[in-house]
């Protein structure tokens, strides 16, 4: 049946590139017949349907269907499957294959004399609810999707909030969200309807490889940078090894190399890395501003009632104001501070050629074209005809300091809405001066924002757009220089904060008016009342000199007096309601996520994988292999942000229909659960793969997780509940004879500890683990001589605080240049490509990091530490907990006797002390085998 | 090209290979051990889920580590890499342009390519150094370098290298792995092709400079998406050589046997109940070789051994040259203790620490030649005189060259080159005495016949008796290959 796709594709296996492009072009009709022909034949990519268990001889073994498949091999070969393992043996290899951590002997013991029928069931239960499922089903996530904290090369800089992707993994599996929205939120959580901070974050999924920010051929780096994309995408989801299509047709599956670009046709909207001067990459377009409540919360909206209250509560004071005859229904007469003011342009001149400085003894600014006055905010105001007009004034002010004004126009204004930095607009009060500079100003950006900023260190700030609706604005800019903070306010209201410099802002003589300081960028339309300070004004002083209303303080008596008490209450209590008023959160925070460009790029296949060498455009499309049925295109968001193409594909990955999705992630459950998956390449479900052992079980567990809602949790249930994973792991003889490699399942399969359950597994023992989940990754200390590969060797790997150096491995920096020596020496998954199975490997050097090494040391002597405190003065007693906390069993009285005696022993011969000896039999414990091992 | 290999894979299945590969490398250096049973089926097939037959190889059956018949008839035993890192200037040292100098101070037209960009003119900094001939075949040496001088004889200089990438990140990773983004390095390639016939040291082994690490530090002997087992482990000159190899402060030779004694009981009785899982049995043995390391890489480190006259071929006598001195001594130990691949750094951190000579270039390069030259004169020297420069192939050079012309208004400093460069061979494999490729007049680039970073690899790895075509490593759905999937010839014009 497997007829025509297994006969070997002989003329381009091997075959030198010659002689494959020759073969390309004669065979690309071949190539697509045997990829129809795959489609029904080759068992991965056959339409998935749910077979039905073969039937067995000793059903009464069988808890589910799970187990008729294994029994079905087992007994064809006439063979018994072992025995059930003990209770003791059970819990410790469940609680580590579903939360990575011993169970504590506390839950052994209620375990081991649990009557209830349904013990194990409650047990499995209780492990798929704890938090530290996630952390550990995570880590198995993130070796297929190259997880690491940095970027390698030179500078292997941090990846700026990876860890909320890392997050975000482990909450999914938490709260088991079903697995084809898992899929999506990471392709597409942009895309989606019903977007929020958890799927933005997802998206990291595509800013997780290796990133040189220096390199030597941009194009190359941006084409290796899609690779790692498009190979990590087709193998994690689908199993399908896409990457080897990248130079020429694949060897071994009937995949052609345009296949290979179609397929990274639907990340061509994907914003790259930003070009930069040199050689250089910048990470801007890699990281995006989300609210945390984002999705949940319309911005716009909320924004708008916030504008709402505000009028409304300014509304109602004007009132009682007017009522008192504090000011005049449009809030005059003005009534701002004198205080520290130091210069104050009232633009009175009705010829509009000069501007006088109403403060006394302060300079007079200078008018340098002939404006014209018109009728202003208060009074006249000075107006700015676009072209050579400018006003010009000393600047006084440079430490502490308020910049106020009134402003109107209908112009758009200068720089661009992608690009708000203050020095890109029309200058409004600007002492702008080229370079990196202590300089400051304010300027109008197109579309009405208004923008401030200051230099060295530059920090910008951006009003939202609009302001050029032809009515008068406030503008004001405060600056503490402490703290650098600087307050941008329009109306009234902060509308943007950042921290700068806290050097004195000196390097311009003087500020412009109407115009930049540097001459471009003029300004047309009105301009009143500039006002500086040498102090920051409050945030309630700029509210009364752009609304026109007084302080409360200042008001209260005079309200009091006209209108009485009740009425100043009402004052003093709208007032506080308008001081609590905040604006929502408009930015939010940093997340490491994917962006889009305005439109996707042309893909064009790239000849022998060169970007230099393009040939023939191609439109986004899956292998043909798995193409059972078409991608849905017209699934572009309405937010119109980007394309829609990556949500079209995210759809098509995640459908029912698609039999290599979900024969994938089961497989990998069963992986992780069995020891080895049923599919042992698990990344390769093609020709160059292994075929499964069980390829009905594969369908069977694919079925049946589709028909539990793509719930993983479920999936555990039922395979952990089978009686075929509560197998004990020792052979019988016979199993050993006629199934040497286990391959029928006659026995549990033995695995070793990972990495990181060794070490969480050391430091629960001990007592000493950390539970605090997620956040950024933590630096426990490193050996000298680990630092010293590095070529920063004492700024490489700054120590996090103290408590943190217990956390979960899974939350150990996973930095590309500089690895915790334990945990590289035990497997830890390369971080530069998918590592869909884990090495173990048996080498001396690991045997001399557990017996030699300053952590096992230190972790072993806090154990003998744990014991003692727990057991005062009973040697026994220690010896049994420090076997039960390591081994999960309880020793028995021969096993103790012996440990005493040695223990004994040390004392005698070595001259240790008791605490030297007990801290060398806990090293023993660590080094055992029942530790390193699950049965 | 694509001649085929010598040994080939015996009718195996590959499924059967998978078995004792596989098997075999979850349990380095534990010949005997394995046999055919259920867990090492299970690792065979679980070490990366898609490892098979490195195409035209002999593997031992039991232990990938073990010493293995070579593909093709190689000279080479062993390999020592000397890493000038920073990328030392080829038109000051190997490659003489005695147009340079009168140049000196002019800018002319020349296309470069380095950190700071693309740029089509410079001023010329001509060599600052004198350029002399020596030996039987009539090499041109600067002065940096008058002791190796005095061994051009035995070296073959390619002076047409060429490399992908100007920038040190990916150039290193270029010349230790064949990609700039990184892989396997050509020691941890030497080792999965020819194993180590000492199982008591490493089988590839790395010195860093006392200024630090280089750029990316361990991913430059990383082994990649192969097992740990054939990644670089880092060597130290001073204390105990290897991280972990001594007993912790203050516990005996007597306590440490104590319990590993204990620890072999109890294990042994652990494994005794699950017979056929001979993992058990390797980590128990693994133990035991642990204990022996512990004895056996002190003694390989041991200069005392050493006569007084050796150490000073060396230079170990004068403080300039002691550091590297001791390190070269140092790796000629560990060539006749079977160590297949030692990489020695000349230069670590960052800038002038290394040979980046973006400054001053007359400082950087007195500093960093002053400390190498006679030591690895002295080398060259010793492993003749005892026979083993015959099997032991010696290797220098950088990640890439510098340009002719200057990088900054001011100074002599000179920015990265990948266009045109110069390494050079001597050893097992090598024909002395000869030079291949040349570069322009200006030593801006490679002209005429240019070798890219893996015809080195691929000649390196033939002198080893390593096919660089044939030897691959099956990941990701590929047939890896040190010189890439397209291949590499060796330079066949400069082996014997």
């Amino acid at each position: 049946m497997l007829s025509e796709f297994v006969a070997p594709i002989t003329s381009i296996v091997y075959a030198d590139d010659v002689a494959l492009s020759a073969t390309k072009k004669t065979s690309e009709a071949t190539i697509v017949a045997r990829a129809n022909n795959a489609r029904d034949s080759w068992w991965a990519y056959r339409a998935l349907t749910k077979p039905t268990a073969p039937t067995v001889r000793d059903e009464s073994w069988c808890r589910n269907d799970i187990d008729r498949f294994i029994l079905a091999r087992i007994e064809a070969k006439n063979l018994q499957p072992a025995v059930e393992a003990s209770r003791e043996v059970l819990i410790r290899r469940a609680s580590l294959d579903l939360t990575g951590l011993p169970p504590t002997p506390e839950e052994v013991a209620a375990f081991v004399v649990d009557e209830s029928s349904l013990a194990y069931e409650t047990l499995i239960d209780r492990l798929l609810a704890s938090e530290h499922y996630g952390e550990k089903w995570a880590r198995h996530w993130l070796d297929l999707v190259r997880y690491a904290d940095t970027n390698g090369f030179e500078r292997d800089s941090e990846k700026t909030s990876a860890w909320k992707y890392r997050d975000f993994v482990v909450r999914s599996f938490n709260e088991d969200l079903p697995y084809a929205e898992f899929i999506r939120e990471q392709l597409a959580g942009d895309e989606i309807r019903g977007r929020d901070f958890d799927s933005i974050v997802a998206t990291g999924f595509y800013r997780l490889g290796l990133w040189d920010d220096e390199v030597p051929d941009l194009a190359q780096a941006l084409a290796d940078d899609m690779d790692g994309i498009v190979d990590t995408t087709a193998r994690t989801f689908l199993g399908i090894s896409l990457g080897c299509a990248r130079c020429h047709d694949h060897k071994g599956d009937p995949i052609r190399q345009k296949e290979y670009y179609q397929f990274a046709a639907w990340f061509a909207g994907v914003a790259p890395y930003k070009e930069s001067a040199f050689n250089s990459l910048e990470a801007d377009n890699v990281l995006r501003m989300v609210r945390s409540d984002f999705g949940h919360v319309d911005p716009e909206v909320e924004l708008a009632a916030y504008v709402a209250t505000r009028a409304s509560l300014i509304k109602d004071i004007r009132a009682i104001e007017v009522q008192a005859g504090l000011c005049d229904a449009t809030g005059f007469p003005d009534r701002a501070s004198n205080d520290a003011l130091v210069a104050h342009l009232r633009f009175e001149d009705d010829r509009g050629n000069s501007a006088a400085n109403a403060v006394n003894d302060a300079p007079a600014a200078t008018v340098r074209d002939a404006g014209f006055a018109v009728e202003g905010r208060i009074g006249r105001a000075f107006h700015f005809d676009g072209g050579d007009d400018r006003v010009e004034i000393k600047r006084t002010i440079g430490d502490d300091f308020t910049i106020s004004f009134f402003m109107r126009t209908t112009d758009v204004g200068g720089g661009s809405e992608s690009d708000r930095r203050w020095f890109r607009g029309d200058g409004l009060v600007d002492g702008e001066i080229g370079g990196i500079t202590r300089d400051f100003g304010i300027s109008l950006i197109a579309n009405g924002y208004i923008a401030a900023g200051a230099g060295a260190p530059e920090t910008f700030l951006t009003s939202g757009p609009g302001y050029n609706d032809g009515q008068w604005h406030h503008v004001a800019l405060t600056r503490v220089r402490s703290s650098g903070e600087l307050e941008l306010f329009v109306d009234g209201m902060m509308v943007d904060h950042a921290r700068g410099s806290t050097e004195r802002l000196d390097a311009p003589k003087s500020l412009a008016i109407g115009a930049m300081l540097h001459a471009d960028g003029p300004f047309s339309g009105d301009i009143d009342e500039v006002r500086l300070y040498t102090r920051a004004l409050p945030a309630t002083e700029v509210r009364s000199m752009a609304l026109g209303i007084h302080s409360v303080e200042f008001a209260r008596s005079e309200v009091t007096r006209v209108l009485g008490e009740s009425s100043a209450q009402t004052l003093t209590q709208t007032h506080a309601s308008l001081d609590a008023l905040r604006l929502p959160e408009l930015e939010g925070e940093t997340v490491l996520a994917v962006r889009e460009k305005s439109a996707p790029s042309a893909t064009h296949i790239m000849q022998r994988g060169s970007p230099h060498a393009l040939g023939e455009e191609v439109q986004p499309d899956v292998p043909l292999i798995a193409a059972r049925f078409a991608p849905d295109l017209a699934v572009a968001p309405a937010h119109g942000e980007s394309s829609g193409r990556r949500l079209a594909l995210a759809n098509w990955i995640a459908d029912a229909r698609n039999g290599l999705t979900w024969r994938t992630i089961s497989n990998r459950l069963w992986q992780h659960h069995f020891n080895e998956a049923v599919v042992p390449t698990p990344n390769d479900f093609g020709r160059l793969g292994e075929e499964p052992t069980h390829p009905e079980l594969v369908d069977w567990l694919a079925a049946t997780l589709i028909e539990n809602g793509g719930s993983l949790k479920a999936m555990h249930r039922v395979m952990m509940t089978s009686a075929s994973y509560r197998m004990s792991s020792v052979a019988t003889e016979q199993a050993l004879s006629l199934d040497a490699p286990n391959e029928l399942l006659t026995r549990f399969r033995m695995r070793r500890l990972t990495a990181e359950e060794l070490r969480d597994s050391m430091l629960a023992a001990n007592g000493t683990l950390n539970n605090a989940m997620g956040g950024p990754a933590v630096r426990p200390p490193l050996p000298r001589e680990v630092l010293e590969t590095s070529s920063r060797p004492n700024e490489v790997w700054p120590l996090t605080e103290e408590s943190s150096w217990t956390r979960r491995s899974l939350y150990v920096m996973l930095k590309r240049s500089l690895q915790m020596p334990l945990l590289s020496a035990f497997d830890l998954a390369d971080l530069d490509s998918p590592c869909p199975v884990r090495f173990a490997t048996v080498v001396p050097t690991q045997a001399l990091s557990m017996i030699n090494g300053d952590l096992t040391n230190r972790e072993a002597a806090l154990l003998a530490r744990r014991v003692e405190r727990e057991f005062p003065g009973q040697l026994r007693q220690q010896i049994v907990r420090a076997r039960q906390l390591t081994s999960g069993r309880t020793p028995s009285g021969d096993e103790v006797d012996e440990a005493i005696a040695f223990v004994q022993e040390l004392q005698n011969t070595e001259k240790l002390s008791p605490e030297q000896a007990l801290d060398s039999l806990c090293l023993v414990c660590f080094n055992l085998n029942e530790f390193l091992y699950i049965d | 090209m694509n001649q085929p290999p010598l040994n080939t894979f015996c009718g195996q299945t590959r499924r059967e290979f998978l078995w004792q590969a596989g098997g075999a490398f979850t349990s380095v250096a534990l010949a005997g051990l394995l046999s055919n049973d259920g867990f090492l089926q299970q690792q065979a097939l679980a070490f990366d889920g898609t490892t098979r037959l490195p195409e035209g190889m002999s593997i031992a059956r039991d232990n990938p580590m073990a010493a293995k018949t070579a593909m093709l008839p190689g000279k080479a035993k062993s390999v020592i890499f000397f890493f000038c890192y920073g990328g030392p200037s080829h038109i000051d040292t190997f490659d003489y342009k005695p147009d340079l100098y009168k140049y000196d101070g002019q800018t002319i037209a020349v296309k470069t390519k380095g950190r700071g960009g693309d740029k089509s003119e410079g001023r010329v900094v001509g060599p600052k150094w004198k350029f002399r001939q020596y030996g039987q075949c009539g090499a041109w040496v600067s002065d940096l370098f008058p002791h190796v001088a005095g061994c051009v004889d035995d070296i073959s200089f390619i002076k047409s290298m060429y490399a992908d990438s100007p920038i040190h990140g990916s150039a290193m990773l270029m010349m230790n792995s064949g990609k700039l983004l990184g892989g396997p390095s050509i020691g941890s390639w030497a080792n999965y092709g020819l194993g180590t016939v000492n199982q008591n040291l490493p089988g590839f082994v790395v010195m860093l400079d006392s200024a630090g690490g280089p750029i990316s530090g361990a991913k430059n002997w990383s082994s990649g998406y192969m097992p740990a087992m054939y990644q670089g482990t880092v060597l130290r000159g001073k204390g105990p050589p290897i991280l972990d190899l001594a007993n912790p402060a203050g516990r005996s030779d007597a306590l440490q046997r104590s319990m590993l004694d204990r620890l072999k009981l109890w294990n042994t009785r652990h494994a005794l109940l699950r017979s056929g899982n001979s993992e058990l049995e390797s980590r128990i043995e693994s133990y035991e070789l642990a204990y022996r390391m512990q004895s056996t890489a002190p003694e390989a480190v041991d200069m005392s051994l050493e006569s007084k006259e050796t150490k000073e071929l060396y230079g170990c006598d004068q403080e300039q040259t002691r550091e590297f001195g001791e390190k070269c001594l140092l790796a000629r130990r560990l060539v006749e203790r079977g160590v297949r691949f030692v990489q020695i750094y000349s230069g670590g951190g960052h800038n002038d620490e290394s040979w980046d000579a973006h400054g001053d270039l007359k400082s950087n390069h007195d500093f960093h030649a002053g400390r190498t030259d006679k030591p690895v004169a002295g080398l060259l020297k010793d492993l003749k005189r005892r026979g083993l420069l015959d099997e032991t192939l010696v290797i220098w050079g950088g990640e890439f060259g510098r340009q002719p012309t200057a990088e900054y208004a001011n100074g002599t400093g000179r920015d990265h080159n990948s266009y045109g460069f110069t390494m050079w061979m001597a050893g097992g494999g090598i024909k002395g005495g000869t030079s291949i490729g040349e570069t322009d007049e200006l030593g801006a680039t490679g002209v005429g016949e240019r070798f890219h970073v893996k015809h080195l690899h691929a000649t390196a790895l033939a002198c080893l008796g390593l096919d660089p075509n044939h030897l691959s490593y099956f990941y990701a759905g590929l047939d890896q290959k040190l010189v890439g999937v397209e291949g590499a010839e060796p330079i066949r014009a400069i082996m014997t």
